[in-house]
């Protein structure tokens, strides 16, 4: 056993003789435990809440009184801590109202010894009771270690959403000020560019003039790339909630809505009905629009574009697909077309920026994205597909 | 018709010169120009340097930039709709962003919103509002 000064493992006694309580205290203190004598169980209560490793009574201590007020310092422990009771009766215990608990609850852990009492009866009981009081306190360490364990991880998960709430807010006002102060000497720079080609076209050679329109391009494409990162930026960030959506309507909404799109309808067949699916609404236009653009940027060359929007149901799923029979894509560049900044083949129009925003759109609507070559019986075609979760109940 | 006598709020060399010259080029030739949203409520109110309506006219259109010093383009907007006595008064907002508050915030308070560079397109709808207010 370790070594008993701590308070948490002294020995707390009742026995309303002196003689008594003398002479079990001397045991006690003979055999290395530490003990304090008390004459009724008020004055006892008082020394409790300092620390007890065991509480030690004499029968006749346990008036009706006493016990009222033993029984409402037992309930009032914190929930690691039953302290073990030893209790001396006078013996005859068995035939006494045949109660062999002495009037203590169940959950009190009771030893009972009977007079003539042996001292090493009473020193195994002590001990017995100190060590299961032990256990109590291994416990109670264990709850309070937990107890600092969550408190930090508390203040580590208030501090690191504090932290992303300053981000976002400064990712916001960021986009905000690329959208303002970024694009404005671009619109300057074609803008000048423009009024030297109306003003002086006359006075320029062609060559002069083929340099101004370059510098015209260079900054339109500028432009619209910070456009397209902005884009990519809210869909990133931006709030979305997802509900049912009759992806029909979206899709007329998008073959109408934009007027690239618009002009080429006729190249565009759409076999309805589409279906209903959980998403957000604007996410999944920007995914059409996206993915029929590139569609109609990517006709091959010297052809009309064929492009035709169809759905199937997979499992839970509602696959939304684009399938053109453009320039298609090498299998070997079917992932990596996703990313950010990607361009596949040199000299293709585009900022490289409308997949990874397809993606992202996806992505937020816990959807899957992909592409599936195909090699049809006349002619090759480029399945672009999304994966929606199906509205309940259709 | 009447020329309408135009109030430019601009303070960037650059978009004051590429504005001017698209109203020019469209025939619009009464163009006055302040830098900043103070000197546009002076003007608006025929205030401190402004107090000579002869040299200053009072303004039928307002084409006024978002982000400018002093008190900010949303704000002037708003001051003007405050006040009755410049209902007559065409009020244009001019940002370099398509930003939906922006936006937004900007229709509330003016008879429209426009996406720099100002366009012959959009210089015609202005027009176009204009004699409809005069006639």
């Amino acid at each position: 056993m370790v070594s008993y000064p701590q308070i948490d493992l002294r020995i707390l006694l009742v026995a309303p003789t002196g003689a008594d309580s003398r002479n079990v205290v001397n045991i006690l203190e003979r055999s290395g435990f530490a003990a304090e004598a008390f004459r009724d169980i008020t004055r006892l209560v008082a020394a409790f809440a300092d620390g007890c490793g065991v509480v030690l009574i004499t029968e006749e201590a346990l008036t009706i009184d006493q016990r009222t007020v033993l029984a409402h310092m037992l309930n009032s422990q914190p929930k690691w801590s039953n302290v073990p009771i030893v209790l001396i009766t006078s013996g005859g215990a068995e035939q006494a109202n045949g109660d062999k608990r002495r009037g203590f609850a169940n959950r009190v852990p009771v030893t009972i010894l009977e007079r003539p009492l042996r001292s090493s009866t009473l020193i195994s009981a002590i001990e017995a009771a100190l060590g299961s009081r032990e256990q109590q306190y291994e416990i109670r360490d264990l709850l309070k270690e937990r107890e600092a364990i969550l408190n930090s991880l508390e203040e580590r998960v208030t501090e690191r959403t504090a932290k992303l709430t300053a981000m976002v807010h400064e990712m916001e006002s960021f986009s905000y000020s690329v959208s303002h102060d970024l694009r404005a000497p671009l619109r300057v720079i074609s803008g000048y560019a423009d009024a030297v080609k109306e003003d002086f076209a006359a006075k320029l050679p062609e060559e002069g003039l083929r340099l101004l329109e370059k510098i015209s391009n260079a900054a339109r494409r500028m432009d619209r790339l910070t456009q397209d990162l902005l884009a990519y930026t809210r869909v990133a960030n931006g709030e979305i909630t997802l509900e049912p959506i009759n992806v029909d309507e979206i899709v007329e909404h998008v073959l109408d809505g934009y007027p690239s799109i618009q002009e080429a309808r006729h190249h565009i067949r759409v076999r309805k009905p589409l279906g209903i699916c959980v998403g957000h609404a604007p996410s999944l236009e920007q995914i059409l629009s996206n993915l029929l653009e590139n569609a109609l940027k990517f006709a091959r060359p010297g052809s009309d574009p064929e492009i035709s929007i169809s759905s199937a149901r997979i499992g839970d799923h509602l696959r939304l697909s684009i399938t053109d029979k453009g320039i298609g894509i090498e299998p070997k560049d079917a992932q990596r077309i996703f990313g950010m900044f990607e361009r596949i083949g040199k000299g293709t129009p585009g900022t490289g920026i409308g997949l990874a925003i397809v993606r992202k759109c996806v992505q937020r609507m816990h959807g899957r994205v992909g592409l599936t070559p195909r090699t049809g019986d006349r002619q090759e075609s480029t399945e672009f597909w999304v994966e929606l979760e199906l509205a309940k109940g259709t | 018709m009447k020329s309408p006598i135009i109030l430019l709020v601009e303070d960037n060399e650059d978009d004051m010169y590429l504005t001017r010259r698209a109203l020019s080029k469209a025939g619009l030739k009464s163009v006055f120009d302040v830098t900043d949203g103070q000197e546009a409520v002076d003007y608006i109110q025929g205030g401190r340097k402004y107090s000579d309506r002869t040299v200053w006219p009072f303004p039928d259109i307002i084409l006024l930039d978002l982000k400018i010093p002093e008190i900010s383009g949303h704000e002037v907007a708003e001051w003007i709709k405050s006040r009755p006595e410049y209902d007559s008064c065409l009020v244009y907002i001019l940002s370099s962003s398509g930003e939906t508050r922006d936006r937004d915030r900007a229709i509330a308070s003016s008879q429209g919103y426009f996406v720099k560079p100002l366009t012959a397109a959009h210089i015609e709808t202005i027009c176009q509002h204009f004699q409809d207010t005069e006639s």
